[in-house]
């Protein structure tokens, strides 16, 4: 469904994506990981239009440039938050693409049941300032989703979020796969990417490194390299791969 | 779920869909009012009955000077209150927009400062047998001011804050020329300053023939954005995965709302406040935060500011207050009250 | 015998000479020594030692009288303002916002300024510093002002028989002009306009003062309490409701013509416009108090009886 080929982006006289190949197939969720500067979110960038890249993008067999932009949802690391609106209206925000309220049947549904699945029915009027980290986050991911995009770009979808909600978010999002949704996310949390993920690719310094099922990648010994070894990785009981920093005790 | 700590607003007998389709209405008929005072009320006491007569052109109306008056004096003056009033609502509620920034008013990016210049300096040059029109210097110099500030921000001209300190730049430059011709001209203090505070008393028809194709046009072109506006509240890769170009739409409400804006201070001079207050009070009372409000603002607008200036002409007949002084006595108490509730995360 | 008769004598030729050398002095007090002299000014009392050969003047109306009462001769340098007369020595000196060293270093030993100033700057402690005597002479409120100021000005440059006789023509041609028009002021409204906005001036001010003396009734005085200093702005509205008889525009030297002024909105409709009576004034009446203000009473004079 979104395939990038040979992408390129410098920014201010430096390289931050190598010709990073990659793909994501209709339906599936592949998330990147990787530590902080490998350029994860300017992957999720270029395909919003937000940066200019060398190389091809392309959504469903169509170049970037002509592929209707609102097809694709993103959600930001940095969101704005906008004074004077209520929780309601920022996420019927989602539904600009298909015109004025009027003309847009569907929308009031879509963006009720939204507000609903996500427990955000209860402040759909308070003003968005005065929300907490994760309610605000909610109503991003919300938003998001009343677009009803083929690709929905998730940049830490979930730092705000308590252990709960954190499920509760990502089951929402998983559920469209059903119905077609692409999901390419980044998540600094891998242990709960790989609850999710079809596939993790994993960058570093603007490159790919290794890419292919969440439980060889986190077994792998390029994961562990990536991250200077300073990481440690168990399986659960559901056989899923459990990702943690290890701390140097002075006893060790 | 609900943060005990804020309460909800949002309660009470008018539901927001209420509010939404019920305020245009009232800002209209706000409006009528205002404008029916505006011609009803002024040094000159003249009878109701008459003017109705007078303005439906039937038998029995006005005659001689108080003709005159009506015609001539009140009804362009009231038309032109009516359109600045909107120009610089509509525009004072753009420029929030696309600063993404509740106190930004329409004259932030420098227009001020350059048309205040501009009209200093044509009221320098007004030797006898040249006399170059103010309203016209005070225009170009409005436009000149913006266009200048979009150069000194350079390519990061897409980046609000980077703007509003350019803006910033060439207004103290602007002001400063300006000072320095005052000094070396000292004939000129009393015009520009009465002029900088803001009036009406000279307006006519042509005036009102100038300015309104700008002024309506502009109104429209922004009401016909407004939609678009919204997306200009989220960042600008939220935008864009809207379907916006945020850049490019940002670049033209700043055209259209300078020039709406140096329209209208270059047919009344500088008038505050009506760019800030009446935004927030609309979008405060009918609880729409998005642009969408944007005509009602407008409507608003004009209607405050008829009141204004029937204020300014009335208060200390038969002498005139300049208009901004009634806009700021009006305009800065409720900007205090707006930055005290905005702490409150009321909307 | 003889003693007592010579003190007769030396007492009285003592007597005799006292009287003489007292009336000596005093007659050449008044005639060929006029200094040292004592004048009053708006900040004090000054005392000028010897006749002033190189005055500074910063007030285009001080130049004026100086020029009149026969002092120019003593006149250095003059503000880049006074225009009148044409012979006096123009400098690049500001009255508006002066520069005390530029002043200083012309050497003046005496410097009139009109008080006027920007910032409100007393340069007359600036001055004094080095050495230098100025003497203030704020604008006139009243025609009384004008005669002390010109009276002052020839006292303190050894001219008081001229300044007399300048006084006495000034009143006696004002006279003359006041009752040339016998009552026909008092029948007759105007408006006085200072400049486009419109800003006017009302009887409290001088100019005003000068159209009370024949009588003219002013339309600005209705407005009279909205500016402290007599200079209210107008409402247009109000201009064409009390329609007055004739329309004074001080803004000419800036280009204002009849012409103009009829183009304002509802303004063609007003008698003055109808009539011509819309009058011109000439550069600088409007805003000096000195010799030449005798032509102004005579120019309203003429005006008036043209339409009587």
């Amino acid at each position: 469904m979104i395939r990038f080929e040979d992408l390129n982006v410098r920014l201010g006289g430096h390289t931050i994506l190598h010709g990073v190949d990659l793909a994501v197939d209709r339906g599936g969720w592949t998330c990147l990981i990787g530590p902080n500067g490998a350029g994860k979110t300017t992957v999720l960038r270029s395909a919003i239009g937000g940066i200019p890249f060398t190389g091809r993008i392309q959504i469903d067999g169509m170049k970037i440039d002509r592929v209707d932009p609102s097809r694709i949802a993103y959600v930001s690391q940095r969101p704005a938050i906008p004074e004077g609106m209520s929780v309601g209206e920022y996420v019927r925000l989602g539904r600009f693409p298909f015109g004025t309220p009027r003309s847009d049947q569907r929308g009031a549904k879509v963006v009720a049941d939204l507000l609903e699945e996500l427990n955000l029915d209860g402040i759909e009027r308070q003003s968005v300032t005065s929300l907490s980290g994760g309610e605000f986050q909610r109503c991003v991911i919300a938003r998001a989703l009343t677009q009803e995009a083929l690709v929905l770009l998730l940049d830490e979808p979930t730092s705000a979020l308590d252990l709960h909600r954190q499920i509760e978010v990502l089951d929402v999002i998983d559920r469209r796969r059903n119905d077609g949704l692409t999901v390419l996310s980044t998540m600094h949390d891998i242990t709960l990417a790989g609850m999710y993920a079809d596939k993790f690719v994993v960058m570093d310094r603007g490159r790919i490194i290794i890419e292919g099922p969440p439980h060889e990648v986190a077994n792998s010994v390029d994961l562990l390299r990536t991250f200077g070894g300073g990481i440690d990785v168990l399986k659960n009981l559901d056989g899923l791969p459990v990702v943690f920093p290890k701390r140097e005790t002075p006893n060790s | 779920m609900v943060n005990p700590s804020v309460v909800p607003l949002r309660s009470g007998i008018f539901s927001d869909r209420l509010r939404a389709r019920l305020a245009p209405v009232i800002a209209v008929v706000l409006l009528l009012v205002a404008l029916l005072l505006g011609v009803a009320l002024g040094p000159v006491g003249l009878d109701m009955g008459k003017i109705a007569r007078t303005l439906l052109g039937i038998h029995g109306g006005l005659t001689g000077t108080d003709r005159t008056i009506l015609l001539q004096l009140r009804l362009p003056r009231v038309i032109l209150a009516a359109l600045v009033g909107a120009a610089l609502a509509a525009s004072g509620s753009a420029y929030q927009a696309v600063f993404r920034n509740p106190l930004a008013d329409p004259y932030l990016l420098g227009v001020a400062a350059g048309a205040g210049l501009g009209a200093t300096i044509a009221f320098i040059g007004r030797d006898p047998g040249v006399t170059p029109s103010v309203p016209i210097f005070a225009f170009f110099g409005g436009i000149v001011a913006v266009a200048s500030t979009l150069i000194i921000a350079g390519r990061r001209m897409n980046d609000p804050p980077t703007v509003l300190l350019a803006g910033i730049a060439f207004g103290a430059f602007a002001t400063a020329i300006q000072t320095f011709l005052q000094q070396r001209n000292s004939a000129v203090l009393r015009p520009v300053y009465s002029w900088i505070l803001g009036q009406l008393n000279g307006a006519g028809w042509p005036t009102v023939i100038d300015v309104a194709p700008y002024i309506l046009l502009s109104l429209l072109a922004l009401h016909l954005l407004s939609r678009r506006m919204d997306a200009l509240l989220l960042s600008d890769d939220e935008a864009r995965s809207l379907g916006v170009n945020p850049g490019r739409l940002r670049m033209m409400v700043i055209v259209i709302a300078t020039l709406a804006t140096s329209t209208a201070v270059a047919a009344s001079g500088l008038i505050g406040f009506v760019g800030i207050v009446i935004p927030h009070l609309v979008r405060s009372l009918t609880h729409q935060a998005t642009s969408r409000a944007i005509s009602t603002i407008a409507v608003a607008g004009a209607a405050f500011l008829v009141l204004a200036d029937l204020g300014g002409r009335t208060v200390v007949s038969p002498a005139e207050l300049p208009i901004g002084v009634i806009t700021a006595f009006v305009g800065a108490p409720f900007f205090l009250f707006v930055l005290r509730t905005r702490g409150r995360g009321l909307v | 015998m003889y003693r007592k008769f010579n003190k007769t004598i030396a007492i009285g030729a003592a007597l005799g000479i006292a009287i003489a050398s007292l009336a000596l002095t005093s007659a050449s007090a008044k005639t060929a020594r006029p200094f040292p002299v004592t004048i009053k000014t708006s900040l004090g009392v000054l005392t000028i030692k010897k006749a002033p050969k190189a005055i500074i003047s910063l007030s285009p109306t001080a130049t004026e009288m100086l020029f009149a009462i026969g002092a120019g001769k003593q006149v250095l340098a003059v503000d880049d303002q006074s225009n009148y007369p044409a012979n006096a020595p123009k400098s690049k000196l500001s009255g508006y916002s002066p520069n005390i060293e530029a002043i200083a270093g012309m050497h003046p030993d005496l410097v009139i300024d009109a008080g006027d100033k920007q910032g409100a700057v007393v340069i007359s402690t600036g001055l004094g510093a080095l050495g230098i005597q100025s003497i203030e002479q704020k604008p006139a409120t009243k025609m009384s002002d004008v005669y002390n100021q010109i009276i002052n000005l020839g006292a303190a440059t050894g001219h008081s028989k001229e300044a007399s006789k300048l006084v006495i023509s000034m009143k006696k041609r004002i006279a003359v002009a006041i009752a040339g028009v016998k009552n026909k002021g008092k029948a007759l409204t105007f408006f006085h306009e200072l400049d486009t906005t419109p800003y006017t001036a009302t009887s409290k001010t001088f100019i005003g003062t000068v159209y009370t003396a024949f009588g003219l009734k002013n339309i600005a005085d209705a407005a009279a309490g909205a500016d402290k200093s007599g200079y209210p702005v107008l409402t247009n509205e109000y201009i064409i409701a009390t329609n007055p008889d004739l329309v004074f525009l001080g803004d000419a030297q800036y280009g204002e013509t009849p012409e103009s002024f009829k183009t304002r909105p509802g303004f063609s409709t007003l008698k003055a416009v109808q009539n011509s009576n819309v009058v011109p004034l000439p550069s600088d009446y409007p805003s000096r108090w000195g010799p030449r203000i005798v032509n102004f009473y005579e120019f309203i004079a003429k005006v008036i009886n043209k339409i009587g």
